[in-house]
């Protein structure tokens, strides 16, 4: 929630630096992203919900956080329904322009918030009005989060194109004509060749995660073949492009996993081989190893791909001595096109084992696509106009006289 | 602070979930592909009540493995999907299912999303039109990106 | 104008909801059963296989029905009060001992006391499912027409026994 709100918030500011709107929005949404974070620690440490997150919960603690909340969150919200309708300015914008673009971010982002809020307080909402006990879970979540994000996925890649306060729509449908197409084959023909299948979600997801890939190089191509003297990017607009080419990888990583990943659990004896999406995995043998706090029980696999060797992998059931609770070590081998996953369940009797086998394609894309994003956060926050004195008292007088 | 029996269940199923345990029963229960995909589907869609975070199909609770026997032999013996929730609900409530079922109560849930999304139309339309007649010059703050 | 004020506002909403939620265990699930006709059983008796013990044993009476097993540490914590339970209270005590060692059931109860008129062996879980049994122990109160009037969660003591359990047993005296 702090992530989705705090996104929200650079958006937000680039209205509010470039034309002074948007002001008491991303008032809001600063304090909204940091109260989240504040909340977010009310919510693991106070037990009053049932979370994997939550740690030495404790109600006494909880109620010391709350007044905290209370505090902050009450106060920063007072001041701003106190101050905030003083702060609208008189500029306008056209209908198509980059400001109503990222005005759309704002919603949809805020919708996304509020439906991760809302789904994960629900439950506690509905006890406390005795309206039962009610079921929430990643079945809601993920059809939730969908219906906001969608949208915004293609929304970025028109916002990041047009102009402040109008633009011309022909002179950006020229722009985008290209990426789209682009866009429209990608998304079609990589589930249908390279997968095998398609679907209306896998291929919207994947004509999404192209389209922003495509969008995000057009700028940083047409600046790579300008002439010479004609001015290039500004690291602002390139860590745009680079951060909005790190979401269209972490689009499709999500796409292509959630579609297309397979998990099986079969039964092993050592010696015997299975094929699970195209590799066969052959459990050579079993044997029992001694570790620094543990024992275990390693298997060694040998994975093939059409007959070729891949990688072997050494998943572990362990029993750790002190607690005697079972844990599994999975064997992973990861690759940028897809991660192998191997891990023992329990034994079966006979020298079987329940082996669970899973093959998850690009899911490493979900990695990079966060870390090229956060590359594209830093290369625009070195921008020459946030280290250049002069400007920056300029900036602050600017915004000093439009709050009057 | 008053006893938590589910304090101790949490710190089971914390250490099982730490090590990235996966519950795995003996082998594929069904050899027909559907009722497999079936059988995968609802284990996948009902909450383990002792493990309240993971579905059956994850969970190594014994409660996880007695549930997912329940619906094997559910499954087994002709009944549908609605018919083997109904069973789960009748005994655990509405909690036991991840995906909460459409009803009164829960219609709030399902209909959110789309509620919020027209009153951001609105917000979007009003603020557009509002802007839309306001002067575009204006004392340019920073060139932006 | 007043738009400013939703936040501040909707945050004020959240505050007592967040108070109410601090009191109490979000891992508890309330029984589908309160108020409605308890499962009926029939299980193998602990101590001799060969005879049963079921619902129908305690048909037309008030009686108590405890999940236990030895492998549960708040079963051990109110045995004591069960034992104390049975004997001054004439409610008569049904166990089920749910996915537990029978041998090591028979001990656990020879060593401490036997507070119950008889124990089902529930050894895969069965009947534990059917009554909607997530944790143990689990004791639920049902009524002389088989209603269940309360499930409690956790171990029992006197003091839970006289907030949730004597209100319900008096209201049913009443109806008597």
């Amino acid at each position: 929630m702090p992530w989705l709100a705090g996104t929200a918030l650079i958006h937000s500011l680039a209205v509010t630096e470039k034309r002074g709107l948007f002001k008491s929005w991303t008032l809001l949404l600063a304090i909204s992203a940091f109260s989240l974070s504040l909340l977010g620690t009310f919510l693991v440490r106070s037990g009053i919900l049932v979370s994997v997150h939550a740690f030495a919960t404790d109600p006494a603690r909880g109620i010391f956080i709350l007044a905290f909340l209370c505090v902050v969150i009450g106060g920063a919200l007072s001041l701003y329904a106190w101050r905030a309708p003083a702060l609208d300015s008189d500029a306008g914008f056209r209908p198509l322009s980059r400001e109503t673009f990222l005005l759309l971010n704002n919603v949809l982002l805020v919708i996304a918030t509020a439906l991760i809020l809302g789904g994960t307080l629900s439950p506690l909402i509905y006890e406390a009005f005795d309206w039962g006990k009610i079921s929430i879970g990643p079945p809601w979540f993920e059809i939730a989060f969908a219906i906001p994000m969608v949208p915004l996925v293609y929304l970025v890649g028109v916002g990041m194109h047009t102009a402040w306060r109008q633009q011309p729509w022909r002179a950006l449908a020229r722009q985008l004509r290209v990426p789209a197409l682009v866009a429209i084959v990608a998304g079609l023909a990589v589930p249908a060749l390279f997968y095998g299948r398609m679907g209306l979600l896998l291929v919207t997801g994947c004509i999404a995660g192209f389209w922003l890939l495509a969008v995000a190089l057009v700028q940083p191509v047409r600046s790579w073949r300008r002439s010479p003297g004609t001015a290039g990017m500004t690291r602002a607009a390139l860590g745009m492009s680079i951060a909005h080419f790190g979401v269209g990888l972490f689009t499709l990583g999500v796409t292509i996993v959630s579609a297309f990943t397979v998990e099986q659990d079969v039964s092993m004896t050592p010696g015997e081989q299975v094929a699970v999406a195209g590799y066969q995995f052959e459990l050579r043998e079993l044997r029992e190893i001694d570790g620094p706090n543990y024992r275990a029980t390693e298997a060694t696999v040998e994975v093939r791909q059409d007959g070729e060797f891949v990688t072997t992998l050494r998943p572990q059931k362990r029993t750790y001595r002190v607690q005697q609770s079972p844990m599994t070590e999975a064997g992973i081998d990861a690759g940028w096109h897809r991660d192998v996953f191997v891990a023992l369940g329990d034994p079966l009797g006979n020298d079987a084992w329940s082996v669970r086998i899973q093959y998850k394609p690009l899911i490493r894309f979900i990695w990079l696509g966060a870390f090229i994003m956060a590359l594209g956060g830093m290369v625009a926050a070195s921008d020459r106009r946030y280290r250049e004195p002069a400007a920056a008292s300029e900036r602050a007088t600017g915004l000093a006289g439009e709050t009057a | 602070m008053k006893f938590r029996l589910s304090m101790l269940l949490a710190c089971v199923c914390l250490v099982a979930l730490a090590g990235g345990a996966h519950a795995i029963d003996t082998g594929v229960a069904f050899d027909d592909p559907e009722l497999q995909a079936r059988y995968e589907r609802l284990t996948d869609e009902v909450r383990c009540l002792k493990c309240q975070n993971q579905t059956i199909r994850d969970s190594n609770a014994f409660l996880a493995a007695d549930l997912r026997r329940e619906i094997r032999r559910l499954i087994a013996e002709g009944r549908s999907d609605d018919e083997i929730k109904d069973f789960l609900v009748a005994r655990y409530g509405e909690f036991a299912l991840y995906r909460p079922r459409m009803s009164g109560k829960t219609l709030v849930l399902w209909i959110a999303p789309l509620v919020l999304v027209i009153v951001g139309i609105v917000v979007i339309v009003r603020v557009v039109r509002g802007r839309m007649s306001m002067p575009l010059d204006d004392d340019g703050q920073r060139e932006g990106p | 104008m007043w738009r400013y004020l939703l936040p501040v506002l909707a945050f004020a909403a959240l505050i007592p909801v967040f108070i109410f939620g601090l009191d109490r265990d979000p891992s508890e699930l309330p029984s589908p059963f309160i108020g409605k006709p308890a499962p009926e059983f029939t299980l193998p008796q602990l101590k001799d296989p060969s005879m049963t013990v079921g619902s129908s044993d305690y048909a037309g009476k008030t009686a108590l029905v405890n999940v236990w097993a030895t492998w549960c540490v708040g079963c051990r914590q109110e045995h004591g009060y069960l034992l104390e339970l049975s004997a001054a209270k004439d409610i008569p005590l049904y166990g089920i001992n749910w996915r537990d060692d029978r041998n090591e059931a028979l001990n656990w109860l020879a060593q401490l006391g036997d507070p119950y008129v008889a124990s089902g062996y529930d050894s895969d879980g069965r009947v534990g499912i059917d009554w909607g049994v997530y944790g143990a122990p689990e004791t639920f109160l049902i009524g002389p027409d088989g209603t269940v009037l309360h499930k409690h969660l956790g171990p029992l003591n006197e003091s839970i026994w006289q907030r949730d359990f004597a209100p319900k047993l008096a209201a049913v005296e009443e109806h008597e």
